[in-house]
């Protein structure tokens, strides 16, 4: 008798934890299409709130975790909609309430404001890395993986405690030494993305300076795809790195031509407020449309 | 009792387990990197020779100087037409005075716009010529290549065609072939009474050399691809015959008498066969023979006209021209003959296929519409390209790269006669192939070992 109390016991309790296993996935990285970036920051409410009041010397608010009503989750929910590139200012459908994550159709003017620089701040905490963050941090390509991250997220603080977005935002909050200048109040915390504009003048300035190699066997379609890292004035860190592989020669003929290419066009003219987005670049050297079969 | 609460003690001791393992499982679902990463596609780019600066190579002394700088022209020569690279001006140069054993200031190159630079010494050591080079990449400032060769002081223009090669690879991808030659029929004389000759030359024009008289019609001369050997027919004593002749030796054999030979015969990749076209009762088929055993095996038996065979780089197939659907069309079939199949499909007739030694693609002569056309296409017959148009363009043969093709061009009017040309793969950068008088029937050797 006891025993069969216990089975059910256990039984149910493996079919909780069996729905878990099956609702939540395991964040393997999706295939999603390429598209221009779109890179999505998630926003506290705190650090919202400092946006908007521009101030540097922010102390952070109370912590946030539990609260079931995160808007931060949201934020990104209505980001996700929008998917082709021209997303980078859409204000998403108006979710009514507490949304002041909401858009007002931002004038994106990248007219500097620098409360970039807090958005850079924070970017700069957070990348003080070996932080297991739990929270999805901001990342390009896969949104839908980031919604369900972000329901992840919300069940974990949820139920346990577990150190979440709040908690990590005090960190950001209380992060130390980082200089901290005057900063104007921005009236929402969407701007932290490239603008298309930016992005098509970037790769046209690229494309001028590549020459691929025409004519080698399969050349045609060989792609490479380069990771590189800017300085502020958008000179490159070091020298860029190829993040596939191929073995023919004409792989090698190929990396080396995009690799000379970012070498020759630098530095990028880029807005400085948005550095934090763009200081971390993959390029992904792709031929076919030239060669019609891309 | 105690049944009881260890029971109950038990359920929560399994409800926290499980508990503890769902917050770990969400857990393990939520690590991400720490910060955003722009990704960006390129599909654009600007196609264009390369800029690649080659100061005069240096003597070491042992030399004159100017004996240093016939090789760095050739070098500069064979790199410029082949399309892919511009060398600078020397007078642009600021830089002087380079020494291939330092590193350059390569500041004093980026502002020229130079992407590479090669640096080079030659001199003479006990009696060889010894070249040594460094290939730069100027815009990173790493070395691409270096290499130092000993060759036979006869052996200069041979010398800057190696270091040509081993740039043009290092940098393209693709093997060389500067150190080539070209073997073609030299025809002189006025129109009606041409004397045609065989001749052959390195592959920019160079050191041509006459190999016959002129007294007896040669023609279709074919370079074996891995000896320095070519055949070539000949109307010696009034019936056809195929020679094999030994370009360093001097030395010539009679391959055969065949009578009703219609086209000279290819070699096989092995260099151990040969394929030609036997003509018979108005019919011509194709057939391969053993050079050592000398026994041939016919390979097509249709009443058709099936001549001008090529090998496939593998030795395992073989593309070849016939009319047997009523047009001259091209067709493959695998190297014993079976699995006959047309692959061109176009309107027009085409002829003397010839397999790419990458094996990527077949060149041909196509006449449509009144014009002749030099084309590729695949091996299945898709993709078909024309490359250039023109009149009497006829007789494509590859360099050993599979990159470049040559082909005789014949210009009309009385004063007119066939000119060796020159192009690209992709179509570009068409060049007249400079020849003592007339040329024709091209055909590329393979990389002088």
């Amino acid at each position: 008798m006891v025993r069969k109390s216990a089975v059910i016991s256990i039984a149910l309790h493996l079919v909780i934890l069996l729905w878990a296993v099956v609702a939540f996935p395991t964040g393997r990285a999706l295939d999603a299409p390429m598209i221009e970036d779109v890179p999505i920051d998630i926003v506290s409410p705190s650090e919202f709130t400092k946006i908007k009041a521009g101030m540097v010397d922010a102390k952070d608010e109370a912590p946030l975790a539990p609260k079931p009503e995160v808007p931060k989750p949201k934020a990104v929910t209505e980001k996700e909609p929008p998917k082709p590139p021209k997303a980078e200012a859409v204000p998403p459908p108006p979710r009514a309430p507490q949304e002041k994550v909401e858009e007002k159709p931002e004038p994106k003017p990248e007219k500097v404001e620098k409360p970039k620089e807090a958005e850079a701040e924070k970017k700069k905490a957070e990348a003080k890395p070996d932080k297991p963050k739990t929270k999805p941090k901001p990342r390009p390509a896969p949104e839908a993986e980031k919604k369900r991250d972000v329901n992840v997220d919300r069940m974990a603080a949820l139920l346990n405690k577990l150190p979440d977005a709040a908690s990590e935002a005090r960190t950001e909050d209380a992060s130390p030494d980082t200089p901290r200048k005057k900063v104007k109040g921005q009236s929402s915390g969407m701007q932290m993305t490239m603008a298309v504009n930016e992005i098509d003048a970037l790769r046209a300035k690229i494309a001028q300076c590549w020459n691929p190699p025409p004519g080698g066997l399969g050349a045609d379609a060989i792609i490479v795809k380069l990771r590189l890292q800017l300085n502020e004035d958008g000179s490159l860190i070091g020298y860029p790195t190829v993040a596939n592989s191929g073995f023919s020669p004409f792989f090698q003929a190929a990396a080396d031509s995009a690799v000379r290419a970012v070498y020759q066009c630098q530095p990028y003219e880029l807005p400085a407020e948005k550095y934090a987005v763009w200081r971390d670049m993959i390029l992904n050297f792709d031929p076919r449309q030239m060669y019609g079969s891309g | 009792m105690t049944d009881l609460t260890s029971s109950s003690m038990h359920q929560r001791r399994v409800s926290r387990v499980v508990g503890l393992l769902l917050c770990a499982l969400i857990a393990g679902t939520a690590t991400h990197p720490a910060h955003a990463v722009v990704e960006l596609n390129i599909t654009q780019g600007n196609i264009q020779a390369m800029p690649i600066a080659i100061p005069d190579f240096a003597s070491d002394g042992s030399i004159d100087a100017n004996a240093a700088r016939e090789i760095s022209n050739v070098v500069a020569n064979d790199l410029k037409s082949s399309g892919l690279f511009l060398p600078i001006d020397q007078a642009a140069f600021i830089e002087k005075g380079l020494d291939v054993t330092r590193a350059p200031r390569f500041e004093d190159w980026r502002p020229i716009n130079a992407q590479a630079l090669v640096v080079g010494k030659i001199g003479n050591i006990d009696g060889k010529l010894r070249a040594e080079f460094r290939l730069w990449d100027v815009l990173s400032g790493k070395q691409l290549a270096g290499e130092q060769f000993f060759t036979r002081p006869k052996g200069a223009r041979r010398v800057g065609h190696i270091i040509a090669d081993a740039i043009y690879e290092r940098i393209t991808g693709e093997k060389g072939y500067f150190d080539t030659r070209v073997v073609f029929v030299d025809e002189s004389g006025p129109k009606n009474k041409r004397v045609k000759r065989l001749a052959i030359m390195d592959q920019d024009g160079h050191n041509v050399r006459l190999l016959t008289t002129g007294k007896d019609l040669v023609l279709t001369p074919r370079f074996s691809p891995s000896t320095q050997e070519i055949t070539y027919m000949s109307f010696e004593g009034g019936t056809p015959k195929v020679y094999l002749l030994n370009i360093e030796t001097g030395q010539k054999e009679i391959v055969g008498t065949f009578p009703g030979m219609t086209f000279a015969p290819r070699f096989s990749p092995d260099g151990q066969r040969i394929i030609m076209s036997l003509e018979q009762a108005g019919a011509a088929n194709i057939y391969a023979m053993d050079l050592r055993s000398r026994r041939t095996t016919q390979l097509t038996n249709s009443p058709a006209i099936n001549t001008s065979p090529s090998y496939a780089p593998d030795g395992r197939q073989i593309v070849f021209q016939s009319d047997r659907d009523g047009s001259q069309q091209i067709y493959v079939m695998n190297a014993n003959g079976s699995g006959q199949r047309r692959i061109s499909s176009g309107g027009g007739s085409y002829s003397t296929p010839v397999w790419s030694p990458r094996g990527d693609l077949i060149a041909f002569t196509k006449q449509a519409g009144g014009k002749f056309l030099i084309g590729v296409m695949k091996p299945d017959g898709s993709g078909e390209r024309v490359l250039t148009e023109g009149f009497h363009n006829e007789g494509p043969t590859w360099a050993p790269n599979g990159r470049v093709l040559m082909f005789f061009r014949e210009s009309p009017g009385a004063a007119g006669g066939p000119r060796l040309f020159s192009i690209d793969l992709t179509g570009y950068n068409e060049r007249l192939v400079a020849t003592p008088s007339f040329g024709s029937d091209p055909a590329w050797s393979p990389l002088i070992n």
